[in-house]
């Protein structure tokens, strides 16, 4: 018996190791596995996380006021969208831009604004060398370059975390503020922060 | 079965386990060694292997439990090639990775560790390596001109800082860290942030490249120390611009036109590589056996020693080719100052260790030779002499089954020297002058944008 136990014993365990192995698997809708992308994997932004960010902002922003009057004007506004500064500790900044790319394709088709070309601010940004710094967040700069692209409202916001590690745990607490501001005046029409928190806890 | 054919088993055994049994250090030698001879390719080849992938292209599939602290070893073969963009992309992969074990509940591996094996808790981080990971981020993207991605690393490290700060707080860190993410804050236009930084680095080290950055954050920021306020007040120094005379005259802010059409060069220089941790083997129960069989001839002491051995990780240095450098750039001489000694910080943070460790090392020898008594005794009821047999087999399976754990960053860089060079906005031409057991010259050209910023790094890894 004793003499069975050993080679039983090496055989299970590689076989285990053959069938345990990593695998890919498809998820989301119109899969097996439509909650694939529910589960946490870190304390980072995932699509589900940054999507909802943006959603709850958006939600807010349709239904707004300053929204509605927009609607109702003779001629759309024309609006610029400047990038979402990113204050967190997670290298999202490639998210980021492809969810403005998304914000700004339904801010074209909702027909209630006139847009302007990302791409032609991201080329004024780089000719005054601003490209990368802060200075391409700051209100006076944007409103400045906003207006050599003739938008009357531009669109910007923020991401930020709050990181926090204690007793062996580590806690994430995003928020995402949304502005919509009036190039001329500087006054802010619409205002919306929307949180999410991540943790690995044990 | 024969008696023989059991003995024969029985060291088979012993055997396979012993030589499957290398530790972390015993793996990635031949890849060390190749990075002594100046081999990165070579090194980045055998790292791959190990992580069994093909290319640097490829993150592992899965992770073991030494993967992630492999995948921070490629990470700074990456770097020290030029390979900015994967090395960026395997320090987060990592990092990621190092966080799960590190905050992972492990009571299963602290109690292996005091009865079977050094290595089986899964691996923490030390404080020192936990910062160096943001630290060495920073250059990737600062190289890569990416100011953003930057920010990101430094606003990590400042929370990392932050935790080791409030849990660690007699043991200062994180000097180069703090350095680089000041420059980054000092660059994004944050000065206030930059100054905090800049606080920090001389909380540990008083580097005179800080100095002028220094003066002319403080005119925009309120921020001060006693630490800023000794460099307001101190004298500029002729060492920082060694063809401008010293003057105790406070420096005018320079006009924005030529600022616009200057720029800044930070130079980093990165050599050695820091001591590794080796298993050693301490046979003190064979020595005392040999010795008592020597004076009386009875081998009684020699038969319960021989497995008795004490297996645990000793730190043994690293004998590098280049220990510091010169610099010169469009050929004047730059002063490149040691900002950072990690191998001085490795070494202190293993020797507080080392008293827990050895602890362990002789609580799993006691465990060894309980069990080895155990044996002996069922043996002995058996058959008179296949006590002593059973006694060593069991001894020895457990002895070969002990690996230390020399688990470690073993390609962590040991020095690091900085400069930072105000220069026209143009191409430059730098010059390294290494030294240390040997010399070696390495050039590079550098563009620098007007008003903008450029980063040099260079890793010798030896």
């Amino acid at each position: 018996m004793i003499r069975l136990r050993l080679p039983l014993l090496l055989l299970v365990a590689s076989l285990a190791t053959a069938c345990s192995g990593p695998k890919a698997v498809r998820g989301g809708p119109g899969t097996d596995r439509p909650d694939l992308d529910r589960a946490a994997m870190s304390t980072g932004l995932d699509r589900e996380d940054l999507n909802y960010l943006f959603q709850e902002n958006l939600e807010r922003l349709f239904t707004s006021r300053a929204w509605q009057s927009f609607r109702r004007a003779p001629q759309p506004p024309v609006l610029a969208i400047w990038p979402i500064r990113n204050d967190t500790t997670e290298h999202i900044d490639n998210q980021l831009n492809t969810l403005l790319a998304t914000l700004e394709t339904q801010l074209v088709e909702s027909g209630d604004v006139l847009v302007v070309s990302r791409e032609r601010q991201r080329e004024m940004a780089q000719e005054v060398g601003l490209q990368n710094t802060n200075a391409v967040y700051d209100p006076a700069t944007v409103a400045r370059l906003s207006k050599q692209v003739g938008a009357q409202y531009y669109l910007t916001g923020k991401i930020q975390a709050v990181d926090e590690r204690a007793h062996g745990e580590r806690r994430v607490q995003y928020t995402l503020t949304l502005q919509l501001i009036e190039v001329e005046t500087s006054i802010i029409h619409f205002q919306h922060t929307s949180v999410r928190t991540k943790a690995i806890v044990r | 079965m024969k008696p023989h054919a059991r003995r024969a088993r029985g060291l088979l055994l012993v055997l396979a386990l012993v030589t499957g049994c290398a530790t972390y250090s015993d793996r990635n030698l031949a890849a060390r060694r190749d990075l002594a001879s100046g081999d990165l390719r070579g090194a980045e080849k055998k790292l791959n292997q190990l992580l069994g992938v093909q290319s640097s292209r490829d993150l592992p599939a899965s992770y073991g439990s030494d993967t992630a602290l492999t995948l921070l070893e490629r990470a700074t073969v990456l770097q020290a090639m030029g390979e900015y963009g994967l090395s960026a992309r395997d320090f987060t992969a990592a990092e990621k990775e190092l966080e799960f074990l590190d905050i992972a509940n492990d009571t299963a591996g602290e109690i292996g560790k005091y009865v079977f094996s050094d290595s089986a808790t899964k691996y923490k981080t030390s404080p020192t390596e936990k910062l160096l990971i943001n630290a060495f981020n920073m250059i990737n993207y600062l190289v890569l001109g990416d100011l953003s991605g930057a920010r990101v690393e430094a606003r990590r490290f400042q929370v990392m800082r932050k935790y080791l700060a409030d849990h660690f707080p007699e043991e200062p860190h994180g000097a180069f860290g703090s350095y680089l993410a000041g420059f980054v804050f000092e660059k994004s236009g944050e000065p206030e942030a930059a100054l905090r930084h800049y606080d920090e680095v001389l909380q540990q080290v008083d580097d005179p490249s800080l100095h002028e950055p220094i003066r002319q954050l403080a005119q925009l920021t309120p921020f001060r120390t006693p630490r800023i306020e000794a460099v307001l007040s101190s004298p500029i120094l002729a060492s920082y611009e060694p063809e401008t005379a010293a003057s105790s005259e406070p420096v005018a802010l320079a006009a924005d036109e030529s600022d616009a059409e200057e720029g800044e060069i930070l130079v980093i220089l990165k050599t050695g590589t820091v001591p590794v941790k080796q298993a050693q083997r301490i046979p003190i129960g064979a020595a005392m056996g040999l010795a008592a069989n020597y004076v009386t001839g009875d081998t009684t002491i020699l038969e319960y020693g021989l497995f008795k051995v004490v297996v645990y990780p000793e730190l043994v240095p690293h004998e590098n080719r280049f220990s510091g450098g010169g610099l010169e750039v469009n050929g004047r001489t730059e002063r490149l100052f040691t900002l950072t000694d990690i191998s001085k910080e490795v070494v202190a943070e293993y020797e507080k260790l080392k008293p827990k460790i050895v602890g362990a090392a002789l609580s799993r020898m006691i465990v060894r030779a309980a069990s080895a008594e155990v044996a002996r005794a069922a043996g002995r009821r058996q058959h008179g002499a296949l006590g002593f047999l059973a006694a060593a087999l069991v001894e020895g399976t457990l002895v070969a089954l002990d690996r230390p754990d020399t688990r470690s960053w073993t390609m962590l860089p040991a020095r690091v020297h900085v400069a930072r060079v105000r220069v026209p906005a143009g191409t430059h031409q730098l010059r390294f002058q290494l030294r240390g057991r040997f010399q070696a010259e390495v050039t590079r050209t550098v563009e620098v944008p007007a008003g903008g910023f450029a980063v040099v790094d260079l890793t010798t890894l030896r």
